[in-house]
Order: C-alpha cells, then sequence, then structure tokens
C-alpha cells in the first residue's frame, strides 16, 4: 500500500511547531500538561515509611522527610537507580514493556477512573497518568522519540518528575477499572505497580503501606499481631457470639490434620466492622461441622506487598503455601478480600506454587469440586456459600436481616480480577430480602473502587481519599434516595475499614456490612436461644421480646 | 427606574449559571474538566443555589450543603472554595442593564452560610479520622476498657 500522502518527519516537525496543538486551556493555556505544579499540601498525601521501618525491611534510603518538604534527600545517583530500576523491569515484565509502547491516546480509559471522576484533574485521566512514566521512558530507553523530543513528548527525569510520580501513583488504587474500557488492554494498575517499585528503589514511599509489609513480614499479619493475641481475639468473638446467639463456637488453631486452613484478612481480626465478618464465619463453619483449623502464623490474607514490590508480594504470600504444608490441610479456604483474591488467584500459583501437596477442593458438606481452584487450590468464601446455599445445606431466616436495606458494591479486585460477580448476590438475597442494584454502570466488571485500595487508606490522606470515593459514594446515594437504602454490603477488608468513613461523608446513615455477617445473622443454629439481635446487638425488626417470630 | 437585580439575574439565568460553573470548575485542581463527575454535581447545584439567590422563598441550605460538602474536601484552600458566591457577584455586576449594587448583601448573607457549612464538613472530616482511628484499633480498647 502506498504511503505517498502520508507526511515525511521533517513535515511532520514543521506542521506540528506552526500548530502547536495544546491539551490545556485558561491559565495553562501554551503550557504543556508537565508544566502543571504538583502541590503537596495536608490531605494529598500519606506520610512516609519511618526510617525503621525501611531498615526493618532492608529496604531503600531511610530518613525522616515530608512530600512538603522541598528537598526529598533522595540518594545520591538516584537518577541511575531509576533508570537501571526501569531497565530492569522493561526486560523482566513484558507487561510493562507493552504497556509503555502500545497506547494510542484514545481516551477511552480518560473518564472511567475514580480519581479523575472525582476531582477533575487531568492528571487522573489513566492515559495521562502512564504518560507521567512514559515521557521518561521515550526519553531514555526509544532512540527516535528521543531525537523527535517535542513530537513525542518525551522529558528528562527530574526531581519534579518523582515528586509528579509520587502524587499522581498514589492516586491510583490499582482497580483496573481504566483496563475494563482500553481497547489496547493496557492495564494501569501494572504501570501503577512498576512505578510505585522504582520509587521504593530511592526511598520514596507512604508508610500506611510498609509498615504493614513490615509487620506482615515478622509477625505475619498487618497490625504485627502476636499469635497468643491473635488467637486471644478470636476467642473473644466466640464469647460475643454465645452472648446474642447462645451458641458456643469452637474454631482450633495451628491444628495440625485439619481438612481445611482458612485465613482471612487479619481486619476481621481486630477492627470494626470486620469483626462480624469473623463472628459470621464462625457461625457458619460450626453450623455446617466444617473441619477447618485457623493459623496464627499465616494469620493474614492481605498483602501489602503487592502495593511495594514483586519480590515482597511473593514473600509475604509465600506463608500460605507454608502453613498448609506444615498443618497437613488438604485445601485452603479464603475470607473475604479484594487484593488478597489479586494476589492468590493471580500470582500465588506461579510465585510460590505449584502447591503439590495440597488436593484439589472439594466441599466436604456438598461434594462440590472447585475446579476453578484447582491449581491455587484455594476457594473463595463467597462460592463456597453459596454451593452450600444452592444444595439446602444451611437452614437461614432471612427475616432476621429485614431491619437493613442491602445494596452490593463489588470489590475491584474480586470482580474485575476474578470475575466473580453472581456467587455474592446469591448469597446476599439468600440471607436478606431487601436489596436494591446500583445503576449498571457503577457495578460488576464496571464496579467503582472506594478511593482508599492499594494502601491508600490512611487517615492523613482523607481529603484524597473522599475525592476518589466520590462516582461510589454517587451510586449509594442513588439507591438510597430511589429505594432508602441504608446498607452497603461488601467482600473486602479495605472496603469494610474505608467505605464506614466514606458513607459518613457523603451519604450519612449508611452502613457498612460484610457478606457473612448477614449470613451469620440469618443462620438458624441448633440449641440457639430466641435471636433479638444482630451480630452488632443491634435490634432485629419484628425480633424483640414482645414479638412473635416463630 | 432601575429593574430590581433579582429579575436581571432570573432574565440571564442560562448565561450566568454557565460562566459560573465554568468559573467554579476552572478553580478546582489542574483545570478540571467539565466531563467529571464532581464538575456535574457542582454545576447541578450551582443552578439550585442560583434559585435560592433570587428567591428567598427556595431553601439554600440544601445546595449550600452539598456543594460545600465537595468543595471541602477539593485540594484547594478553603478563601478560594468559598470565593464562589463572590464570583457571582461580579458575573451578575457585568450584567447588561446594570444592577449597580444590590445583590451584595444577599450574597454576604449566603457566603456566611457557605462558611457555617463548609466548617461543618470540615469538622466531620475530623471526626472521621478520629473514629477510624478507634475503630482499627477495636479489639485492643476493647481489652484496654474492660
Amino acid at each position: 500500500m502506498s504511503n505517498k500522502y502520508a507526511l515525511k518527519p521533517d513535515e511532520l516537525k514543521k506542521e506540528f511547531e506552526q500548530k502547536k496543538p495544546r491539551l490545556l486551556k485558561g491559565e495553562f493555556g501554551g503550557k504543556d500538561w508537565w508544566d502543571l505544579p504538583v502541590e503537596f499540601r495536608d490531605g494529598n498525601w500519606c506520610f512516609p515509611a519511618k526510617p525503621e521501618v525501611l531498615d526493618e525491611l532492608h529496604f531503600a534510603n531511610p530518613r525522616k522527610w515530608a512530600a512538603t518538604d522541598k528537598d526529598w534527600q533522595l540518594p545520591a545517583g538516584w537518577e541511575k537507580t531509576i533508570r537501571d530500576g526501569m531497565k530492569d523491569r522493561l526486560k523482566r515484565f513484558r507487561s510493562f514493556k507493552v504497556f509503555m509502547d502500545s497506547c494510542v491516546r484514545c481516551g477511552a480509559c480518560a473518564d472511567k477512573c475514580h480519581f479523575f471522576l472525582g476531582t477533575g484533574d487531568p492528571k487522573n485521566m489513566p492515559v495521562l497518568r502512564a504518560e507521567l512514566v512514559r515521557s521518561v521512558y521515550r526519553n531514555d530507553f526509544t532512540g527516535l522519540a528521543k531525537i523527535l523530543k517535542d513530537f513525542s513528548g518525551s522529558r528528562t527525569l527530574t526531581q519534579d518528575v518523582i515528586k509528579e510520580w509520587h502524587m499522581y501513583f498514589h492516586q491510583c488504587t490499582e482497580c483496573r477499572r481504566c483496563s475494563v474500557f482500553c481497547p489496547m488492554g493496557i492495564d494501569t494498575a501494572e504501570i501503577t505497580m512498576m512505578v510505585r517499585e522504582l520509587l521504593n528503589l530511592i526511598g520514596v514511599n507512604n508508610n500506611w503501606i510498609l509498615a504493614p509489609v513490615a509487620n506482615c513480614n515478622r509477625t505475619g499479619n498487618h497490625l504485627g499481631i502476636e499469635p497468643h493475641t491473635f488467637e486471644q481475639n478470636i476467642m473473644s468473638l466466640v464469647d460475643d457470639i454465645e452472648d446474642v446467639t447462645g451458641v458456643k463456637v469452637n474454631p482450633t488453631f495451628n491444628r495440625k490434620g485439619a481438612e481445611i486452613l482458612f485465613i482471612t484478612p487479619s481486619g476481621d481480626v481486630f477492627a470494626d466492622p470486620g469483626v462480624y465478618t469473623m463472628m459470621g464465619y464462625l457461625l457458619l463453619f460450626h453450623h455446617i461441622g466444617l473441619d477447618y483449623t485457623i493459623s496464627t502464623y499465616a494469620s493474614e490474607g492481605g498483602n501489602f506487598g503487592m502495593f511495594t514490590s514483586n519480590e515482597m508480594m511473593k514473600k509475604i504470600n509465600a506463608k500460605m503455601y507454608h502453613e498448609a504444608k506444615r498443618l497437613g490441610v488438604k485445601w485452603i479456604l479464603g475470607g473475604e478480600c479484594g487484593h488478597m483474591w489479586r494476589v492468590v488467584h493471580q500470582y500465588m500459583n506461579t510465585m510460590n506454587g505449584p502447591a503439590d501437596f495440597l488436593k484439589e477442593p472439594v466441599s466436604p458438606i456438598t461434594g462440590t469440586k472447585f475446579t476453578n481452584a484447582k491449581t491455587t487450590k484455594m476457594v473463595h468464601i463467597a462460592e463456597f456459600t453459596a454451593d452450600l446455599i444452592k444444595h439446602g445445606k444451611l437452614k437461614l431466616d432471612p427475616t432476621r436481616n429485614d431491619h437493613l436495606r442491602t445494596t452490593f458494591h463489588d470489590s475491584c479486585n474480586v470482580a474485575r480480577g476474578m470475575g466473580m460477580f453472581e456467587e455474592p448476590r446469591y448469597v446476599l438475597n439468600k440471607v436478606c430480602n431487601v436489596f436494591h442494584e446500583m445503576p449498571e454502570n457503577t457495578i460488576k466488571e464496571q464496579t467503582f473502587c472506594c478511593g482508599s485500595g492499594s494502601g491508600l487508606n490512611a487517615e492523613e490522606f482523607m481529603d484524597t481519599r473522599m475525592r476518589g470515593g466520590f462516582p461510589r459514594a454517587s451510586a449509594v446515594a442513588h439507591v438510597r434516595e430511589k429505594h432508602k437504602v441504608d446498607s452497603l454490603v461488601t467482600i473486602c477488608a479495605i472496603d469494610r475499614a474505608s467505605l464506614p468513613a466514606l458513607m459518613r461523608y457523603w451519604n450519612p446513615g449508611v452502613t457498612v456490612y460484610g457478606l457473612h455477617e448477614l449470613v451469620g445473622n440469618a443462620l438458624i443454629m441448633q440449641g440457639e436461644k430466641k435471636r433479638t439481635e444482630d451480630l452488632r446487638e443491634n435490634p432485629m425488626a419484628g425480633f424483640g421480646e414482645g414479638d412473635d417470630d416463630e | 427606574m432601575t429593574r430590581a437585580w433579582e429579575q436581571i439575574v432570573k432574565e440571564n439565568r442560562k448565561t450566568l449559571l454557565d460562566r459560573w460553573s465554568s468559573s467554579v470548575v476552572a478553580m478546582l485542581p489542574g483545570g478540571a474538566s467539565h466531563g467529571s463527575l464532581v464538575a456535574a454535581a457542582i454545576a447541578e447545584e450551582l443552578g439550585a443555589l442560583l434559585d435560592a439567590v433570587t428567591d428567598r422563598t427556595v431553601q439554600a441550605a440544601e445546595p449550600i450543603m452539598r456543594i460545600t460538602r465537595i468543595l471541602a474536601v477539593q485540594d484547594i484552600p478553603p478563601s478560594r472554595s468559598l470565593s464562589i458566591l463572590f464570583m457571582l457577584r461580579g458575573l451578575i455586576e457585568e450584567l447588561p442593564a446594570g444592577c449597580d449594587h444590590p445583590c451584595r448583601d444577599r450574597l454576604e448573607e449566603l457566603t456566611l452560610q457557605a462558611f457555617d457549612s463548609y466548617m461543618k464538613h470540615r469538622e466531620t472530616i475530623c471526626q472521621i479520622k478520629f473514629d477510624e482511628g478507634r475503630r482499627k484499633m477495636h479489639m485492643a480498647l476493647r481489652r484496654a476498657e474492660a
């Protein structure tokens, strides 16, 4: 095919110089996008990792600093460190190389990011956020783009670029909503993961990510809870369950020879409202007589290594298989979490597997083979419970949740990372009577992030979290106004931690629940006393002392 | 006879609202896009607020609460956020058929209402941070309090 109509490079450059196309208007007219200043102020940056945290992890450049400092005390030769780090990752991760080269700037992703929708800041358009690093890549790693600098949009790596990366790659929660709409299949989350890795090489980081990583590395869970306290916390919940239901459940810990190892995010063991979800799990397992154990060493399902580096993600994940092997279980059951499931579902088998010592998961209650978990040997609690309900193995009274009018928030990593849309909805609809979906373009694979994922759940970052969560909050507001929804149900520990804040700000009166908390409310336990309160000790509608609930 | 400024504003409502929305949206970080959800949400509430500016029987509290709730968490200083009604005053004064003064009192009154509302939202943020810290330490605090 002839290209006689195509402009030659020098003609193209001439035309570009004449027209000087610019994206920016108003007070920024005539400037390039990278001329827009980055300004750190209270509410838009997370505290950096403490020196002792970095020392413990043997990470680079431990020091005291703040994003608002003029001098970030970057290590000598930091430019070379970044360039070498980038070169290394372009070689090791083909996805990174492809994503650097293949964007055609069609803009399909632009208005799909919750941070862009919630802030209006153009650098939060995934295409432009990725350009922050592509511009450096073009300058340092591609010959032609370096020569045609103006035309290609390449730029030199400076400290201001690092500040910009820190700002905007910590306004990406790796939720992957943009990737659903990208015709080239670019996964911006993976670009963010790479840039955060690079930033960690020079000590530009976030304490809310690295402190849990250090804790997890040391004691097995994000808060650094030691084994005896971990067990005591759960036994305290056992007492609460007995108070509410009259039933004494009997979890076991580190028991060798159990059939199943149960691993859940540690937020379910120490934080409100996660602990109520934990109570739901314990009731469920007791109800069906499951032969399971909980490890006080693999005491964390979450993996903040994913927000740090591939190597750290692998190391933190490894304890799951190690504990399964040590305890001699047949397979692993995993609790409600978001990014935990991206790691488990997409990386665990190749990072730390194959787990030949485990069996293909089979439900001991229904006999169902979870063939989708054949390689990882780890089953999601929502599909496990959905299977139990489908086979009529649970005695449920959904009217016990009649005090709640629910909607369901799909967790990004479970929905987009695993394609799990129907199982939690099936369970929810069996354990409660009032459920309304949020608008179609805000659920399932198009779900909006809570705005605090990927380790951005820091209190000092609250303003930015509220902006990033605005699209999700707006969708909840829609069903609240239309259907009087007052309960937001989710299957992610970060959601359970962050959505209460988001709801309180944007939608006061909406409460956040874990799915299995509602399962626990609805379960009719053998030998239970008359239930008048839910697991939070709130009165159930129609189950008061004077009400006839039989 | 000079016509009432309220009448002039009503006659020019669409033009005024477009220009006001553009000015407010341009105030957001990075010269925010009109296509963003936050810009659309602000623009929608500005219409209701403009109606309340000219007609005291229309409730101003709700649109002020919604607008300041958005602005109170944006990456812009409070003084700039609360300048939105001063922006409107400038735009009204630029209208043909001159209204030389008078919306000032009404806009100052609403600015003070907006200040109260903005501060309430900031207080909520502060309380949310405190409560989030407590929620994270739920079991530890329970032990300590037992």
